[in-house]
């Protein structure tokens, strides 16, 4: 018996080995056709420019105030159309060659031109030039803006002022922000955003530079508060209002508390439901309890808390016996408490208490800052 | 079996030329570690082949069977390609790559293709194409994976063009013998670095909005919500018909994982055998004249399926399917008879001239290996038992198609996912005519909503109840005992034997000689040997492994069958899957937290060439290469032990055992090892 099935794999018919080059080649191609894509990439078309740095982005209302005389100055019969300008035009209206070139690619490239305000993306284009050319543009089809320009009924209500921490929708509207870019601000502020600084507001998506630099003049940002220490003794005096840094140990959601290290979004409900349980959280401390919670977690996210008063009080004299648990006192216990009261009438003070010898003072301890003596 | 015998008998390797094409081309693109130096090599053996094909070309002329030079010379010309093509495709290979390790930061503008939304995350797959710079800006290229988070004022969408400022890193390595490794898995997709969205200091440069097959899909989606509106079965229909996945309910999810029969939630060869199957019967009423247009109905069918193919994401699976489909249907307009073998290796030969890496694509591997089983191995299960009645007869035929693309898959199914489904013959049964009934089902739906109006409930029944049935069945077929075989640990080497032991088995079937049976029994067991005394290796060393992971240091000690896991700190969660794999009891795993009760057994120390644990002694094995050059590595780690305060704990208490400080050094002290192994491994004798 005769067996070969080796052999049989390395032998080719004519055809066969013909075919074999043409495969090749192909690849062959194929490969060529990668490397010209790499090496010759077609080019993308957008206007890029350099992000500004956080320090930069708003060059203040005093800028607006005294604007930097420009070394160039426009013929007052001059009518540009940015959409059509040539580049001689550019250049007899003064605008730096540099400029001009970038203006000219720009709309070469498909670019349009809709409002004075957009000429701000041609790179090299600074607040002074553009006021010089803005009151020699024309454009072809003013009266057809789409709705997603800026509003200009920001240049008419110069006394206008906004917060953007607690401005309304409508105020940002009203400003002139897209309605769009109003409810991602909102949505932004409603997780726990908050802008300390102008460069804050380029997180929102949609805001772009150029609306930014039209609404920066009218915003007023807080005064940050000096940092309250947050272990004081009286916590409540020394309130801080929760920053995306720290978390109110009885007012913040889970999305503040995941925003600690070593919290997720399973701890950060265990937390929320202990302390929806409890009726808040008196003490830092109490975290501890919170099942899962590692001891190495609690100690790296203490510096974050502020505690804060009480949510709801067990009302000893209205409350008792309880009808669902407390984590702290049972019903069985709530019934033992009832009933003292009902033999020994209320209690005219918190010492009284702790003479209830069916508990100890460990569970008095745990307890008596979740109890409300007011008589009814 | 009846074995030939006295004749000689070749395998037609003239009707499979491109199966001998891909074996070498996959072979040197798995080979290569794409490098430029692995470019350069490719070439300088590629250039030689050629040259060598061209001769023997030449010196062939027109002999019927020429000698096999010319085979050889093509062997290594393909393998050489294979090698070059995978090095070229690389990211780093071809020069204006984006990543400078000297910045460290870098602003880039970025185009993201592919996003993946996570719990609480997104991963923006993307591709640079410009860096800006302080004067200058130039072109760039390369791949980057951009973790974009939640809840933000950015959703990312396919398509957007973003210009940020990124720390760029490179993926993380396990810190762990047995932990995921995200830095291969990257690799492999030619992701080298990755970095996370600063989102207070990026701009969206270009956000297009949703395409024509993106709104199409939507919209159909929509469709289906409302036939199914289901909350369980809704996500099953919306895998099933466009290839969208939503999130599953957990249990039904594990149903379909245990049974073998998630395959039918993702869009693959079955849903366009089906779509094909539907549409040609429906194109068969089509008619000019009295003549029925062949070439247009083919046209068609193959418009058709790609259509499908693209609106469903074109994976490499349906990609596979669409591929062989088209050239099947092309060889058969054109009268050609060809081994369905071969154009599935054709189809898996354009996959890989497109994109290399999908060789490592669990999805790729699967479906081109499920297919390989059937052409292969279907025949042998279905001649095993023969029947009369024509029912039974089917049944047949159905459970030989699963056996056999099971037996070609289950190796590799063991490696990535460490499970085997007992009951997939069962599944088999049940997956195809509940499919038709979906798919065929669910098309007439689609086709008919705009029109049905208020009919649309009723038009939608046998796609609605073929979703609820198939899951039912699904989840009946989950609670049977032997439901799922889990703890399955093959390695590369098991993987590989039992795919050559699958395909020897199709060989021996095909052959049918006493000797190739003789060959592959030989080589069975020698390889089996081979093994289960690397198993038996293994299985009597022990190792002492020591690393961090997720900043905690952590110690294990493997000897024989026990296995002691220290972990020094609270709160590691141990998967359980590598409970199994490993063999590490519950009671053998050891928290360690300063200030409670010590729960070691002793202290670890280092005295000459031996550990001392606890009352073991363990020589270290300093023949093993490996473990001279990480002993090298351990040994400064416990002599220069630092006198700074372990920052794991807060303060550094007397009289504590020598094992904290050791941990201590590994998180703190000064780290000899390199970054290519962030974890210590040591043989002891």
């Amino acid at each position: 018996m005769k067996f070969k099935p080796f052999p049989a794999f390395f032998r080719y018919t004519l055809h066969q080995r013909k075919s074999q080059f043409a495969l090749l080649f192909m690849v062959f191609i194929l490969g060529l056709v990668y490397l010209y894509i790499h090496f010759f990439p077609p080019q993308s078309g957008y206007v890029i420019l350099p992000l500004e740095k956080g320090e930069d982005v708003n060059p203040g209302p005093s800028s607006l105030e005294s604007p930097v005389e420009s070394k160039t100055s426009v013929p007052t019969a001059l009518r540009i159309d940015p959409n059509r300008v040539t580049l001689d035009l550019l250049l007899e209206a003064g605008v730096p060659k540099r400029v001009a070139g970038t203006w000219m690619k720009y709309l070469a490239k498909g670019g349009k031109i809709k409002s004075s305000q957009e000429l701000g993306k041609i790179y090299g284009m600074d607040q002074s030039l553009l006021d010089k050319l803005t009151p020699h543009l024309v454009f072809e089809n003013a009266g057809k803006a789409k709705g997603t320009a800026l509003n200009l009924n920001l240049s008419l209500n110069l006394n206008l002022s906004l917060n953007p921490n607690t401005a309304s929708v409508r105020d940002l509207t009203a400003a002139g922000l897209p309605l769009k870019v109003a409810y991602t601000l909102d949505n932004y502020r409603k997780k726990g955003g908050r802008f300390l600084k102008p460069a804050d507001l380029s997180r929102v998506y949609g805001l772009q530079d150029s609306l930014l630099q039209r609404i920066l003049p009218f915003l007023v940002f807080e005064q940050e508060e000096p940092d309250a220490n947050p272990h004081s003794e009286n916590p409540i005096a020394d309130e801080i209002p929760p920053s995306p840094e720290t978390v109110d140990l009885n007012r913040s959601d889970t999305s503040a508390w995941e925003r600690l290290p070593g919290i997720g979004p399973v701890l950060a409900r265990r937390i929320i439901n202990f302390r929806e349980a409890l009726g808040g959280f008196h003490e830092r401390g109490q975290l501890k309890e919170v099942y899962g919670l590692p001891d190495s977690t609690y100690h790296a996210i203490e510096p974050y808390l502020i505690p804060s008063p009480i949510t709801r009080l067990i009302r000893v004299h209205l409350d008792l016996p309880l009808k669902k648990a407390h984590p702290y006192l049972s019903v069985k216990e709530s019934r033992i408490l009832a009933n003292y009261i009902r033999q020994h009438g209320p209690f005219k003070d918190p010492a009284a208490v702790i003479r209830i010898q069916a508990f100890d003072s460990t569970f008095w301890k745990k307890l008596l800052p979740y109890l409300d003596f007011s008589t009814p | 079996m009846p074995w030939r015998s006295g004749t000689e008998y070749e395998l037609p390797w003239a009707r499979v030329p491109f199966v001998r094409i891909l074996i070498p081309f996959a072979l040197g693109i798995l080979c290569s570690n794409r490098t430029t130096g692995s470019l350069l090599l490719g070439l300088a053996v590629l250039v030689p082949s050629l040259l060598a094909m061209i001769g023997a070309h030449r010196r062939a002329k027109r002999q019927v069977m020429p000698a096999p030079w010319f085979g050889l010379a093509s062997l290594g010309a393909w393998w050489a390609l294979g090698f070059a093509w995978a090095a070229l495709r690389d990211d780093r290979t071809l020069p204006n790559h984006f990543f400078d390790p000297e910045k460290q930061y870098q602003e880039l503008v970025v185009e993201i293709h592919q996003v993946d939304e996570k719990e609480r995350y997104w991963n923006g797959y993307s591709r640079t194409f410009l860096e800006i710079g302080d004067s200058i800006n130039r072109n760039v290229h390369g791949n980057l994976l951009i973790r974009i988070p939640k809840p933000g004022s950015y959703n990312p969408s396919s398509g957007d063009v973003i210009q940020a400022r990124f720390r760029i890193q490179e993926p993380f390595k396990p810190s762990f013998p047995f932990e995921f490794d995200w830095n291969l898995f990257l690799h492999r997709r030619n992701i080298h670095h990755f970095t996370y969205l600063d989102t207070a200091d990026f701009r969206v440069v270009h956000h297009p909005g949703p395409g024509l097959l993106e709104s199409l899909r939507a919209r159909l989606d929509g469709y289906i919500r409302e036939a199914v509106p289901s909350d369980r079965d809704y996500p099953v229909a919306s895998a099933m018909l466009l290839g969208s996945y939503k999130k599953m309910d957990q249990d039904l999810f594990n149903a379909y994982s245990a049974t073998g029969a998630v395959h039918i939630l993702a869009v693959s060869g079955l849903h366009v055998g089906i779509m094909a199957h539907i549409f040609q019967y429906l194109f068969g009423f089509i008619r000019i004249g009295k003549k029925k247009p062949v070439q247009l109905q083919a046209l068609l069918l193959i418009g058709i399926i790609w259509a499908y193919a693209l609106l469903t994401g074109a994976a490499p699976a349906i990609l596979r399917a669409a591929l062989m489909f088209s050239f099947l249907t092309v060889s058969r307009l054109l009268l050609r008879d060809s081994s369905p073998v071969n154009i599935l290796a054709a189809a898996a030969f354009v996959l890989l001239c497109i994109n290399p890496f999908d060789i490592y694509n669990i999805g790729f591997q699967l479906s081109f290996l499920a297919m390989a089983g059937l052409f292969l191995l279907y025949e042998p299960f279905r001649t095993l038992i023969t029947v009369e009645n024509r029912i039974v007869q089917v049944l047949v035929k159905v459970i030989a198609a699963s056996c056999a693309a099971q037996l070609a898959i289950y190796p590799v199914v063991g490696f990535h996912f460490h499970q085997f489904a007992f009951y997939f013959w069962l599944t088999g049964l049940i997956s195809t005519p509940f499919s038709y009934l979906i798919l065929g089902g669910g098309l007439f739906t689609l086709a008919l909503w705009p029109l049905a109006g208020h009919l649309v409930p009723w038009i939608s029944i046998p796609f609605r109840y073929g979703v609820l049935w198939m899951n039912e069945t699904v989840s009946w077929i989950y609670t049977l005992p032997l439901g799922k075989i889990q703890g399955w640990w093959p390695s590369l080497a098991d993987t590989l034997f039992l795919i050559l032991l699958s395909g020897g088995m199709a060989y021996v079937h095909f052959q049918k000689t006493r000797f190739s049976f003789n060959c592959m029994l030989l080589c069975g067991i020698l390889f089996l040997s081979v093994l289960i005394l690397e198993e038996k290796r293994n299985q009597t060393k022990t190792e002492l492994v020591a690393g961090t992971h997720k900043n905690r240091p952590w110690l294990w000690i493997k000897h024989r069958e026990n296995a002691f896991l220290y972990l020094i700190q609270d709160s590691m969660k141990i998967p359980r899957s590598y409970l199994e794999k490993y063999k590490l009891r519950e009671e053998n795993i050891i928290y360690f937290h300063p200030g409670k009760q010590s729960l070691l057994s002793g202290p670890l120390r280092l005295e000459g060439n031996q550990i001392i644990f606890g009352e073991k002694h363990f020589e270290i094995a300093l023949e093993d290469q490996k473990t001279k050059s990480e002993y090298s590595k351990f040994q400064p780690l416990l002599k220069n032990r630092p006198a700074a305060t372990p920052s794991i704990t807060t303060q550094k208490k007397p009289g504590l055992p020598d094992l904290i400080s050791f941990a201590a050094d590994l998180k703190d002290g000064p780290s000899p090892r390199p970054v290519e192994s962030p974890y210590l491994r040591i043989r002891i004798k």
